[in-house]
């Protein structure tokens, strides 16, 4: 079995990524994609957890996790949409009637 | 550091449901209820199923042909108030009551959780009043055809829309409204993000809810990828404090947490990373930058929930965190004091000087939030020096608590007169606002008083607070200044910072008068733009009186004592 | 005027009201002192209420015609009050209600705080600043008269204010400012504090100013309220540092613990009369501004501009009482009977000689006055001065141990205000009343635009009116022998009392008393002289304008209140004084009333001791015979051919007539003459100190705020606009740049954490 530690060094990793991706990247999709990876890095340490204490609630918190990733991208695809019809870009620079 | 790999050996702990009373959480099931009912009623129809193999049509009343009664689209929205207003008055019942109770490990019930659930029901019970007015709905809407010019034809389509979602909205502010009273009353820290994100999904969509505008898309995609990212970076702290502890029971955490004797890497970095989060939630500074946007994207309701029960909801996530787990106990200052108090600076000052020339008045209200923001953070980093006792450690979360109570009043007050002026179609200027003295007196003199309030001029409520925070902050860094010699800077210099937010808050209150006041000799001293007298919008009216009235009862007088006996209650059974 | 009859039915609305007092009292058990709250609070809602109303509905006919633009609203407000005035007075005087001398009722704390010592530790008592109510025989007596006179004033102004076209559409603020300045006094009466008092006596200082100054666009009646404003306004700061220095001598201001016990101070400390000698003389001098006397006179005959009602409400019931009032309240410091300071003669001789020279300067200068309202204004202040004068015998006879006497000198100052008040407020109503006809006629007369050069309140342009005015010729008549001191007339009593008192107390005491006793009895003469002129040039004589041919009597609703105080200056006054009024009011309580009523007659006409005899028979012949007759050698004359009065004063005019017409001509061209025309030169000397001294340091600091303090605020504002335009600019409307600065906020707060921590 992999030790813990191994697992949360990827989920810095996967953080550190997410984390400059969010504001690297203009595109809202990608930046969508970006949160879900510092989602999941969360869901490893969760998984680490459960692992090193022998907890179950860790799993648990995981699969909730994994729900609430997937209602906010279901959300946010939603409103990227709306966006979309209106000022037809989903470019986040691009967007800035809202400014000061 | 070394993991260790164990496997769940012995069997876990599971409540069982079946010892709880669940009287302790009335208001929530008022609204899921209320949800239900909102999803039920509209669609009982006179459609029947015909059993196999016969000739029997059961009605089962869902689906077909809406029945007349329920065909009425204005229903969810009478719905929602009917739940808001049960819900509010249960809370306040139980508040009066000193209803208490556990449910292990996840809920517990006293008047602390009480008066935050009577504080956000109430705020969304204001938000589903202005909302009749501002999301109006119309019976026996036409169908658009051929025949109409493009001008009918989009109305008739906009009619069309807004009945159409009413029912999608009012579940949205219940779904809020249940994550809030949830978060209130959590003792679990995932728990507690869970209805977090319930609340903040919901909020979401509500501020994108707009979806024909060219703002309201954008205004909803900005608040919800930077507040994802901010719940992104809550949930992954949150995930190392377990690594931490293997626990993440608030009590258990703060056990931990006191029985630590250094700073543990793992535990500071998820209490900083949780910070942000909430920090996103309360609008502190700088990750506040997207709220103004929010704001002034979303329909004036919409940014009155933002700015009173959504904030509120996250200083309570932050005082769970801040004022119970990280809590030293023997006096010692808090590690996250200094950087609170200079977040709270920082916002303070930022939030003001924004406000300053902002000349959209829902941005102009979202910044003075920000502002309140941080003066409630600094007393909180008062409460971090350890300097107090417990009782004057209850007496500024009492004033925090209060503000955060009576918030609710003036500062959506302010953004239900707003409301009055966006359903005349003008809401990025101060025009709206232009010689609304002279068109309308008493919603002109009830703005009036609820921007003295936000200003924080006596006798209103908003003086009473801020007094109360001033206060406290003075009277917990009195006594740490070297009196030794005469010279000021000897003092200055040796009395505990905390001070200085006092003097600060004190400082932008008097800048934050100019802005206020602006609104107010806009309102009495412009000419208007038009002479036409503003809607009758008669119960949004009649609030909007009785916040005001409110707003100057719970200033002075034995009303505003009463209050306050009830919020140091509240703050005694929170600590 | 008839037509005007059918208005009485306006007040039948009323009616109800006089039901109050015998509700509360039978129905609910009310005491009377419960219901004093009533007297204040009454008022002081109605006042926002006619303001309000009267704003809806100013060019609305029935509120003019049915509710006198909230005259009506008005007087029933000020009847509550009244009514609420007799029920104590008739409890108080029937002894049903056990006052023991005064009656304090804790209303609501207002203010509660903690104070610190001068070891900067808090002191554990807490201060409570209270609002509560407070009675007792002075504050009883002047709370009727004021009460009382009030509500006959605002009746009088109905007929007065709301006939004149030039106050169309603008009553109801007249209304709602005569309410409040009544609101005024009447809480200043009432105060149980030294600190309501205070507020009370300021909110008479606005309304007064509001009043003066009520034809705003007339650059003399601005002129005037400013001066009023302001010339009161300095007595009122020294008054207020004598507060000051009376709440550090008491640690508080209210009667009730002051006049416990005026000798120990704060924490039982004994009291150093030199102290208590500045607080009580700076207080005075407060009172020398409201009462108008020497040397802050200055407003009081100018205060003339505003509308006739309002100088009887000044003159006769509220303002100028209110000193009377802080000085007749200062007893308990000077009784060394009970608890007093010993040692504050001094203070008492001051207030004496400020109340002789002010009558004797006040009437010398009403000797040249032909404004028929000046001449009342300069009469006011030389019978105030002499309650002035009376109370500082008082004080003096209290601080030396002569009980008896000082209750008779207080209680004939008392007596005095009583008397002064009633015919004064009469004579103004009745001055009022010629002004108005005389001004209708005028304007009967000529079109107001052709610019006819005429002042309807000049007695030059008057003259015969007895004839054309009965009714209002006999009230002045009887009003004028009041203030003259004519025997049996409600103001000889009290007049006679007070000189005598003070001749006492200089033959017998002290040889300073002379100053102010001369001077009183010299005036007493000249009041003769000056009351009679009055009266002869607007009544005797022939007329002397031909406006005067077309006067009438007046309307009911100003002739009513002037018969009512008619009555009450020439019986009441007398009744009063057998009932022995000074025994009553000065609280010396161990006579039994026949015996008041000899003590009064033998004071009067018989004493005992023969100087004191002597000098009231002296007094009686100077007012009552060379005055009169010296001006009857003037200005008398009988009427015009084929007119004929009323008796008795037909008969008045026809005596004056027969001393005839000396020429005046050369004694006006005098330089005595001169100087008092110019009121002794008082304003310019005030101005001319003004102009050299305070106006270079006012321009100075004007230049200081201007440049300096406005530079530092602008500089202030506009950098904070720039401010505010880098902040907002952070918020750049990009999403990716929020994340970046809430990921470097991440970070800082993980900087500040740990580097703090390290």
């Amino acid at each position: 079995m992999i030790d813990p530690s191994w697992i949360v060094g990827l989920g810095v990793i996967l953080f550190g990524i997410g984390l400059l991706g969010t504001f690297y990247h203009k595109n809202a999709i990608v930046v969508l994609m970006c949160i879900e990876l510092m989602l999941n890095s969360a869901n490893l340490n969760f998984v680490a957890g459960a692992m090193y204490y022998g907890d179950v609630n860790g799993w648990v918190f995981t699969a909730i996790a994994i729900a609430i990733a997937a209602a906010e991208v279901a959300i946010g695809l939603a409103i990227l949409l709306s966006m979309y019809s209106t000022q037809e870009t989903i470019s986040l620079e691009d967007a800035n009637i809202l400014k000061n | 550091m070394e993991f260790k790999c164990q496997m769940a050996s012995g069997g876990v702990k599971i409540n069982s449901l079946n010892n709880i009373s669940l009287d302790i959480l009335i208001p929530e099931i008022i609204m899921t209820i209320g949800m239900l009912m909102i999803i039920i009623i509209p669609n009982l129809g006179d459609a029947k199923i015909r059993l196999p193999l016969s000739k029997i049509h059961i009605p089962i009343l869902i689906g077909g042909t809406r029945f007349t009664q329920v065909n009425n689209p204005v229903i969810p929205s009478i719905i929602s108030i009917i739940t808001f207003s049960l819900a509010t008055l249960m809370s306040l019942l139980m508040l009066l009551n000193d209803n208490t109770g556990v449910m292990e490990p996840i809920i517990e019930v006293n008047q602390f959780t009480s008066l935050f659930s009577m504080i956000f029901t109430f705020a969304l019970l204001l938000t589903s009043i202005s909302s009749l007015y501002r999301l109006p709905s119309q019976a026996n809407a036409k169908i658009p055809d051929d025949s109409d010019s493009e001008k009918s034809l989009n109305s008739k389509i906009t009619i069309l829309m807004n009945n159409r979602r009413q029912v999608d909205f009012y579940i949205l502010l219940l779904m809020a409204g249940l994550g809030m009273c949830l978060v209130a009353k959590s003792t679990h820290l995932f728990m507690l993000f869970v209805c977090l994100e319930l609340a903040s999904l919901s909020s979401y969509v509500l501020v994108a809810f707009n979806k024909e505008s060219t703002i309201g898309g954008e205004a909803g995609t900005k608040y919800f990828i930077v507040g994802s990212v901010a719940s992104a970076i809550g949930i992954y702290g949150m995930s190392l404090l377990y690594i931490w502890n293997g626990n993440l029971e608030i009590l258990s955490l703060t056990n931990a947490w006191s029985q630590m004797d250094s700073l543990d890497p793992f535990a500071g970095i998820g209490i900083g990373l949780m910070l942000v989060a909430f920090g996103f939630k309360v609008g502190a500074a700088p990750f506040h930058l997207a709220t103004p946007d929010a704001y002034s994207g979303a329909s004036s309701p919409i940014a009155g929930l933002l700015a009173t029960a959504s904030k509120a909801m996250g200083f309570v996530a932050m005082m769970r965190i801040l004022l119970i787990i990280t809590i030293p106990e023997n006096g010692e200052e808090a590690y996250w004091m200094i950087a609170l108090a200079i977040i709270s600076v920082i916002t303070m000052t930022w939030g003001n000087f924004a406000a300053l020339t902002s000349t959209n008045p829902k941005r102009m209200l979202a910044y003075s939030s920000v502002a309140h923001a941080g003066y409630m953070l600094a007393a909180l980093a008062a409460i971090g020096t350890g300097l107090g006792d417990d009782e004057s450690n209850a007496l500024i979360l009492t004033a925090v608590i209060f503000h955060l109570t009576i918030l609710v009043l003036f500062k959506f007050g302010a953004f239900m007169v707003l409301t009055l002026i966006e359903n005349e179609g003008n809401n990025h200027n101060m025009t709206g606002l232009h010689g609304l003295a002279r068109r309308d007196p008493i919603i002109a003199s009830s703005m009036f008083i609820f921007m003295l309030s936000l200003a924080g001029v006596p006798p209103l409520s908003g003086f009473l607070s801020k007094l109360l925070m001033i206060n406290g902050i003075v009277n917990i860094s009195a006594g740490t200044g070297s009196m030794a010699s005469v010279a000021f800077w000897s003092w200055a210099s040796s009395v505990n910072m905390i001070f200085w937010l006092a003097m600060a808050i004190v400082i932008n209150s008097a800048i934050s008068l100019f802005y206020y006041l602006r609104v107010v000799m806009i309102m009495f001293f412009e000419d208007p733009i038009t002479n036409k007298p503003l809607a009758r919008s008669l119960y949004l009216r009649l609030i909007i009186i009785f916040c005001a009235v409110l707003t100057l009862l719970f200033g002075i007088g034995p009303l505003s004592e009463s209050l306050l006996e009830i919020v140091n209650e509240a703050a005694q059974s929170f600590l | 005027m008839g037509q005007n009859k059918h208005e009485y039915p306006l007040l039948y609305p009323l009616i109800p009201l006089l039901l109050l007092v015998p509700l509360m009292k039978f129905i609910f058990g009310m005491d009377s002192f419960e219901a004093a709250f009533l007297i204040v609070v009454v008022p002081l809602l109605t006042f926002p209420t006619i303001l309000i109303v009267g704003q809806i509905f100013n060019k609305n006919d029935t509120w003019k015609e049915k509710y006198k633009e909230g005259g009506i609203i008005a007087i029933g407000s000020l009847g509550i009050s009244l009514s609420v005035t007799l029920w104590i007075l008739i409890d108080y005087l029937s002894g049903t209600l056990h006052f023991s001398n005064l009656t304090v009722i804790e209303w609501f704390q207002w203010i509660s705080f903690d104070f610190l010592q001068s070891d900067y530790t808090i002191n554990p008592e807490r201060r409570i600043i209270g609002v509560g109510i407070w009675i007792d025989s002075i504050s009883l007596m002047i709370l009727f008269v004021a009460t009382f006179l009030c509500f006959l004033i605002c009746w009088f102004s109905m007929g007065y204010m709301n006939t004149d076209p030039i106050n169309e559409d603008r009553n109801h603020r007249f209304y709602a400012e005569f309410v409040l300045f009544s609101m005024g006094m009447f809480g200043m009466v009432l105060a149980d504090s030294f600190l309501w008092l205070f507020i009370f006596w300021e909110i008479m200082g606005l309304c007064s100013y509001l009043l003066i100054g009520f034809y705003y666009w007339k650059v003399s009646a601005a002129y005037a309220a400013k001066k009023a404003f302001l010339t009161t306004r300095i007595g009122d700061v020294f008054l207020m540092v004598g507060l000051f220095i009376l709440y550090d001598i008491y640690g508080s201001l209210s009667f009730e613990v002051i006049f416990e016990d005026p000798s120990t101070g704060v924490a039982g400390a004994l009291v150093d009369s030199n102290q208590l000698f500045w607080a009580l003389l700076l207080l005075f001098v407060g009172a020398v501004g409201k009462s108008a006397q020497f040397p802050l006179h200055v407003w009081l005959p100018d205060a003339m501009e505003g509308p006739t009602p309002v100088s009887a409400l000044i003159h006769a019931a509220t303002m100028v009482n209110a000193g009377l009032y802080l000085v007749a309240r200062m007893v308990p410091f000077f009784d060394v009977h009970h608890h007093g300071l010993a040692g504050l003669e001094n203070l008492a001789i001051i207030i004496a000689f400020i109340g002789g020279i002010t009558a004797f300067m006040a009437a010398s200068i009403a000797f040249v006055q032909n404004d028929i309202k000046k001449v009342l204004a300069y009469s006011t202040m030389s019978q105030l001065a002499y309650i002035f004068t009376g109370l500082g015998v008082a004080l003096w006879f209290y601080n030396t141990d002569h009980h008896h006497a000082a209750a008779i000198a207080f209680g004939a100052s008392m007596f005095h205000l009583f008397n002064h008040a009633m015919a004064k407020g009469m004579l103004f109503m009745a001055s009022g009343s010629v002004i108005h006809e005389v001004h209708h006629a005028h304007d009967h007369l000529h079109d107001a635009g052709d610019g006819h050069d005429f002042d309807p309140q000049d007695m030059r342009n008057m003259g015969g009116l007895a004839s054309k005015m009965p009714i209002t010729a006999t009230a002045m008549m009887f009003g004028s022998m009041s203030i003259i001191g004519v025997p049996l007339i409600g103001g000889f009593w009290s007049k006679e009392g007070i000189i005598a008192e003070t001749w006492k107390a200089a033959l017998e005491e002290e040889p300073l008393m002379f100053f102010p006793a001369i001077l009183i009895l010299a005036t007493a003469g000249m009041t003769g002289f000056y009351m009679s002129r009055m009266w002869l040039m607007t009544f005797a004589g022939e007329p002397k304008s031909d406006v005067v041919n077309h006067v009438h009597e007046s309307t009911p609703w100003i002739r009513e209140p002037l018969l009512i105080l008619t009555a009450i200056t020439a019986l009441g006054g007398f009744i009063l004084a057998l009932f022995g009024a000074i025994d009553f009011l000065s609280n010396n309580t161990d006579h039994l009333k026949m015996h008041g009523i000899l003590e009064t007659l033998e004071h009067a006409f018989l004493p005992e001791d023969l100087n004191t005899r002597l000098i009231g028979w002296i007094t009686i012949v100077l007012s009552f015979i060379i005055g009169p007759i010296l001006a009857s050698r003037v200005h008398g004359g009988s009427l015009k051919d084929g007119e004929k009065a009323i008796q008795p004063i037909g008969f008045l005019v026809t005596l004056s007539g027969k001393f005839g017409t000396q020429d005046v001509e050369e004694l006006s061209k005098s330089q005595l003459s001169e100087a008092l025309q110019n009121r002794l030169y008082f304003d310019n000397m005030y101005e001319y100190v003004i102009s050299k001294t305070i106006i270079p340091f006012a321009s100075m600091l004007a230049w200081f705020d201007r440049t300096i303090i406005d530079g530092i605020i602008k500089q202030i504002e506009s950098k904070s606009v720039l401010g505010s335009l880098q902040v907002r600019r952070v918020t750049t409307g990009s999403a990716r740049d929020y994340i970046l600065m809430a990921a470097v906020g991440m970070l800082s707060i993980f900087v500040l954490i740990w580097g703090v921590n390290a």
